[in-house]
């Protein structure tokens, strides 16, 4: 093993590579992502001391824990995220789509709310907060947060729930005061640090997950809203299609789909139908099921 | 009640721990998610026969979820059997599953579904012909057969009898912008003369040539 980066991959090695990637977990990543691929992969063939990408494929198809997979796919996945991001879908939320879900059910009864591509835990946790602090109703049902990502090094970071300036910018300093306590002795090189209180961090379910993988997604079920925001940009269209399905079919009837603001249903499937609210436009599941 | 604490040991999913079966014979279940995950597992994995398979429930299939597991599967599959299947769908009286195989062939590869669509534009049915022209029209082209969908285009402007198919044709190569079917855009201009729309959309689509 040696220091040097190695060699970019050959256009037929670069292609065996992203069709297995796409095949296992649904991220697709084209020509134009060589040089982010290039140099992650480089990087994981020099830490197992894979000769060339023949062994390194061999590693990532039979390594019976699956161990290698999930370290390139959590370098593969990017993370960028912060609290109260694209906030009016969580005002439409609150405001809204949550009072439409409840009619007609009795109190005491469940609102289920996934979080897919949770990263670091930004979303979930503004999630709750929001309910917590704009829903009127929220004292009425028993609301069950769920969070999932394909990376586990993220989802170690999310369950820990501790946050630096950078992700709790967009957070009015009531919220922050109310929700978040500072690290003592965190004042350092990375900046002041701050963890998500307990009841918080106890209010959120994180798990491994990959969307398009049926086995995987059959744990959720009856979901009324799924937020999957900025995360099938890194799909292609049939992952896409493949994910959306997933999704129709782990939501209730009438259950919501919301997406990143450059993200169309109508693009990715006929399954759902678009719903205006004063807030934001979301994808719902047909009471009746939908399509045929 | 509000936020419901999670449990002391979350749940797992279930990856991987439960009994393979064969997704041929799932395909027919009575439960609607074995048959769309039995689709699923089909468009992941070269089982002979899954084609004509996946067909014959496309056929039958009334869950929304299914048919669209099963359309992307054969999509997914991407062989000229899986192609021809599709192309078996296009002339139903369902519009959204008629729609649904369109997009479905143009999601393959172009080597895939081109020649699976290129005799429709042969077909007696004009609303056929408009499909193929539609589908010809949107395929996902490597930069070598663009050349050959503007080929395909301007031979149906040149020679299609029915004005509506032409269009078609015209509306795809605008959206594509292909300058090299300008000549048959004018020679369908002057195929029907008196048509005011035809002469509308030919200005149309020789402004979205140069860009106007």
């Amino acid at each position: 093993m040696t220091d040097a980066v190695p060699e970019g991959l050959s256009q037929e090695d670069y292609a065996t590579l992203c069709g297995f990637l796409r095949e296992r977990t649904g991220l697709s990543f084209t020509e134009a992502k060589r040089y982010f691929v290039d140099r992650r992969v480089a990087a994981r063939m020099q830490a197992v001391g894979a000769a060339d990408l023949r062994a390194y494929m061999n590693l990532l198809r039979f390594q019976a824990s699956g161990e290698e997979l999930q370290r390139l796919v959590n370098l593969m996945t990017v993370n960028e995220t912060y609290f109260f991001r694209e906030k009016y879908q969580f005002d439409c939320l609150v405001n809204s789509v949550l009072d439409e879900l409840v009619r007609g059910r009795p109190a005491g009864s469940r609102l289920r709310i996934w979080s897919a591509g949770c990263a670091s835990g930004e979303e979930p946790y503004s999630i709750a907060i929001m309910l917590l602090e704009n829903w009127h109703r929220v004292d009425d049902y028993e609301i069950e947060l769920l969070a999932s990502d394909i990376d586990s090094a993220v989802l170690d970071r999310a369950r820990e729930g501790i946050y630096d300036e950078r992700a709790l910018q967009g957070l009015p300093a009531h919220l922050r005061a109310k929700y978040f306590q500072p690290l003592r002795g965190a004042v350092g090189a990375g900046g002041p640090r701050w963890r998500i209180i307990g009841d918080l961090r106890d209010s959120v379910d994180f798990s491994l997950v990959n969307i398009t993988d049926p086995r995987q997604v059959r744990a959720f079920r009856g979901v009324d809203v799924i937020f999957c925001r900025n995360l099938l940009i890194y799909f292609d269209d049939l992952g896409r299609r493949e994910a959306a399905s997933m999704f129709h079919d782990a939501l209730a009837p009438g259950g919501f789909v919301c997406l990143g603001h450059s993200e169309s249903m109508s693009r990715m499937s006929s399954l759902f139908v678009p719903r205006r609210f004063p807030d934001a436009i979301l994808y719902q599941k047909p009471v009746d099921g939908g399509g045929a | 009640m509000g936020l419901v604490k999670k449990k002391a040991a979350p749940e797992t999913a279930p990856a991987g721990t439960e009994v393979a079966r064969d997704p041929l014979a799932a395909l027919e279940d009575a439960e609607a998610s074995a048959r769309r995950d039995a689709a699923h597992a089909l468009g992941h994995a070269a089982v002979p026969g899954a084609e004509a398979a996946l067909a014959r429930r496309l056929q039958a299939e009334g869950d929304a979820g299914v048919r669209e597991a099963i359309l992307t599967a054969l999509a997914r599959i991407a062989t000229p059997d899986a192609a021809a299947a599709l192309v078996s769908f296009l002339d139903r009286e369902d519009a959204a599953l008629r729609n649904a195989a369109l997009e479905s062939l143009q999601q393959m590869p172009a080597e895939v579904a081109a020649p699976a669509l290129l005799p429709l534009l042969d077909h007696a049915d004009a609303d056929l012909r408009i499909f193929a022209v539609q589908g010809l029209g949107s395929l996902v082209h490597p930069a070598e057969s663009a050349f050959r969908r503007a080929d395909w285009l301007a031979r149906v402007m040149e020679r299609d009898a029915d004005v509506n198919v032409c269009l078609a044709a015209v509306e795809a190569l605008a959206e594509a912008g292909s300058p090299e079917a300008l000549s048959s855009l004018e020679a369908l201009a002057r195929r029907f003369p008196a048509d005011a729309f035809v002469a509308f959309a030919v200005d149309a689509a020789r402004s979205s040539f140069r860009g106007g």
